[in-house]
């Protein structure tokens, strides 16, 4: 249900910003699985997490968002998929000393993941390196905390 | 192997084990995202002792697809 809410949000957001009837709006797929409109007149990406739908829309650049609900994470998630200075972000110098990361900590990790998910959507390839080869850099992202939802917005430099 | 799989599995999903076969698609018919499929990746990871790379993990689509890249990983 959850994508074609998603679906719907993009062809209303997208019509609206084109000045496009939905009905005439078509899309393709490429070949990594990310959509594109026919007309190249605005890039888009959209994600969904639980009961919560983004949508990121830019006229010039190629663009990925990420959400996710924000949640208690294993230690052994986060080694798998964090490199060091991550890893070191997320504990806020501290360690990690349970077997999962709660609250702050928690928040820290899908800064970072949310991140990471984004930049590979934006690039629209899928997984070409192991992910804790993408490093987080909070000044390249738009991230907003928001009802126990973490979003996150990147652009193609 | 599919018995331990479903038991991994299931700790993701409210569902009966019998329910989940070879060709259960992991995204589709489990409905995980991608952050659940790596932390299914983590979990068969530590209970088949093998290494999976990102791109294999975050690439399978069905439980058949899972027990290749297990076998294919163990040595």
């Amino acid at each position: 249900m959850l994508c074609i809410a998603a679906d719907m949000l993009a062809r209303k957001v997208i019509a609206e910003e084109t000045k496009t009837p939905e009905n005439e709006l078509s899309f393709y797929k490429a070949q990594g699985g990310k959509l594109y409109l026919d007309s190249g007149d605005c890039y888009f990406n959209f994600s969904h997490s639980e009961d919560t739908v983004a949508l990121a829309l830019n006229r010039h650049r190629e663009v990925g968002i990420d959400v996710e609900k924000i949640r208690k994470i294993s230690l052994n998630l986060i080694k798998r998929v964090c490199n060091k200075d991550e890893i070191e972000f997320i504990s806020n110098g501290n360690g990690l000393n349970s077997d999962f990361a709660e609250g702050e900590a928690a928040e820290r990790f899908f800064r970072i993941w949310t991140y990471k998910e984004a930049v590979l959507k934006c690039s629209g390839e899928g997984i070409i390196s192991e992910l804790y080869n993408i490093s987080y850099d909070k000044d390249r992202c738009f991230c907003e905390i928001t009802d126990g939802y973490c979003f996150t917005c990147v652009t193609a430099e | 192997m599919l018995d331990r799989i479903r038991t991994i599995i299931c700790e993701f999903v409210d569902m009966d084990p019998k329910d989940i076969t070879l060709e259960t698609n992991i995204r589709k018919d489990l409905g995980l995202n991608s952050l659940e499929l790596v932390n299914l990746a983590v979990d068969i990871e530590e209970e088949f002792d093998v290494e999976i790379p990102d791109k294999e993990a975050m690439g399978l689509e069905t439980v058949a697809d899972a027990i290749k890249v297990i076998e294919k990983y163990m040595d």
